[in-house]
């Protein structure tokens, strides 16, 4: 009966199911996720040009990868194998590449 | 910008909703569908099951409403009302789904929104302002934005206040291009004439305002001093009061979808009446388990246990509760008051909807230790069935005794708010 005194009467009668508040918080989470920028024709032909060099010359890149939570960088040696490409990190670990999750490549 | 001098409210109602987003879903009727022309639409309803006592109509489009169907009738009664009539099954998820997508639309066209149901909202922006110089034309812009995206019909109140823009949006109901203002200065000339039945919110007390007090129209409510109301009514006279002269303080809440909730509360009809104890206290702890497991996602604890029993008949009952030392979202804890509760108020009538509530929350920040339960590993235990359910269902794990005849979680957990989902 509070909230009727008060005079908000209309949060006292509203009428939402839990199912309801749910489903407005789905919608909400996936309109407020990160989405990865559209990068451009030019910097994806960049990235790969850094990244074949590397590979050739066994040279590390430094990586920036598109993440939900927040941006992850990535250390390592680029290799080309079975048409994927691979990182070798400096702590001995070889990591599949997600090309999708590419932002950034810079020589490392 | 213009100076603001006050802020017009606006309300939606959408338009026998549930029939609406069936019939916008069906491509057969998508051609010759008109939003002025509510008779282009067939005579659909969507009714429950009828196989259970849920089979009556929620909701049927205007054309079957025209036919003699209407909400809350049986299902062999519309038919006999209107033989060509189209029955669905409700879809309560496409619902809910349209709904919040409705709601998305009109929040970001107004400055304020606040949700009221699933198929009504208030929103208000300010006026005079040059961003809605004509507030009529704003309203009508919005609602065919709606229909151009949804196919489903609205009307459109716009008042000084919530309460107001309730009642002018009945109004809109009977008006060609379903959206009607009340200027500040209108609404006495508007509201007085009204019958005293039509005064949004009274319920029952609207009958009382009849007999008791003589009153016809919101004009003669408004001739009563505030003290007799206060007599008759206790703090709800003074609402009456403020409503039949116009005003309602409430204000605008955004974010109420996102508001920590000050109660929870879980109720189910039965599809016959349960006479034995065993039976309602099988349906009594899978209530108890709903909600506890929806204070435990809220982060929440309470401390107040409520029971609620309706009889056979849907007619009589009652509702107690009882206050603990300590909150808690567990269900072994509060099962034993619940049938304390049961116990001493039940009197023995069969019963046809059983509720379970629990409230005086607080944040479930810290643990209440107990010498003689091991509360981590109990905390640990719920955690664990939670995500079980969170990620396979509702009934991926479930008591034993839910499988018992008078079990009801199965059938509850394929619905929404007592209806398919």
């Amino acid at each position: 009966m509070t909230s009727i005194r008060d005079g908000n009467i209309f949060a006292a009668m509203r009428l939402l199911l839990p199912e309801h508040r749910a489903t407005a918080e789905t919608y909400r989470q996936q309109r407020e996720r990160r989405q990865p920028p559209e990068l451009s024709e030019d910097a994806l032909t960049e990235m790969q040009f850094i990244l074949q060099k590397a590979a050739a010359r066994r040279k590390p890149v430094r990586l920036t990868l598109f993440d939900q939570a927040q941006d992850e960088m990535l250390l390592g040696i680029p290799e080309i194998r079975d048409g994927r490409i691979w990182i070798h990190t400096e702590d001995g670990r070889r990591l599949p590449l997600d090309g999708r999750r590419v932002l950034r490549v810079e020589p490392g | 910008m213009s100076e603001w001098s006050e802020w017009i409210v606006g309300h939606i109602d959408m338009q026998s909703f549930y029939a609406s987003v069936e019939i916008a879903a069906d491509p057969r009727w998508a051609e010759r569908r008109q939003l002025e022309d509510d008779l282009t639409d067939p005579p659909l309803a969507v009714t429950g099951d009828p196989k259970r006592r849920s089979g009556i109509v929620l909701a049927a489009s205007p054309t079957a409403k025209r036919a003699g169907v209407d909400t809350a009738m049986r299902l062999g009664e519309a038919l006999q009302a209107c033989p060509r009539l189209v029955t669905v099954r409700p879809r309560m998820q496409l619902y809910l789904d349209i709904s919040v997508r409705v709601h998305d639309m009109v929040r970001m066209a107004f400055p304020l929104y606040e949700p009221f149901s699933v198929d009504e909202c208030f929103f208000a922006f300010p006026w005079p302002s040059d961003l809605f110089p004509d507030p009529v034309a704003a309203a009508r812009r919005l609602r065919e934005q709606i229909w151009d995206q949804f196919r489903i019909r609205c009307r459109i109140g716009l008042a000084p206040n919530k309460w107001c823009a309730k009642m002018a949006n009945k109004r809109a109901k009977k008006t060609p291009g379903g959206v009607v203002w009340w200027p500040r200065e209108r609404v006495l000339a508007e509201l007085h004439p009204l019958p005293v039945e039509e005064m949004w919110g009274l319920r029952r007390r609207a009958e009382v305002l009849k007999a008791q007090f003589g009153c016809r129209t919101i004009g003669d409510v408004a001739r009563i001093p505030v003290g007799r109301l206060r007599d008759a009514f206790g703090v709800w006279g003074e609402v009456i009061h403020r409503w039949a002269h116009g005003m309602d303080p409430s204000g605008m809440h955004p974010g109420t979808m996102r508001v920590p909730h000050q109660g929870f509360s879980n109720r189910t009809t039965l599809p016959r009446d349960y006479v034995e104890r065993a039976d309602i206290c099988v349906v009594v702890l899978e209530l108890l388990d709903e909600v506890c497991e929806r204070a435990r996602q809220a982060g929440q604890a309470g401390r107040r246990i409520g029971l609620g029993l309706t009889y056979e008949g849907l007619t009589g009952g009652f509702y107690r509760a009882k206050t603990l030392p300590w909150p808690t979202n567990r269900p072994e804890e509060l099962y034993p008051t619940l049938l304390a509760l049961l116990d001493r108020h039940w009197d023995g009538r069969g019963v046809r909807a059983v509720s379970v509530s629990l409230d005086m929350l607080t944040w479930e920040n810290s643990l209440q230790l107990s010498l003689f339960a091991d509360v981590p590993r109990r905390t640990r235990y719920w955690r664990t069935v939670d995500e079980i359910r969170a990620r396979f269902g509702e009934t991926a794990v479930m008591r034993a005794s839910s499988l018992l005849p008078a079990g009801q979680i199965r059938e509850r957990a394929r619905k929404i708010g007592g209806h398919w989902a």
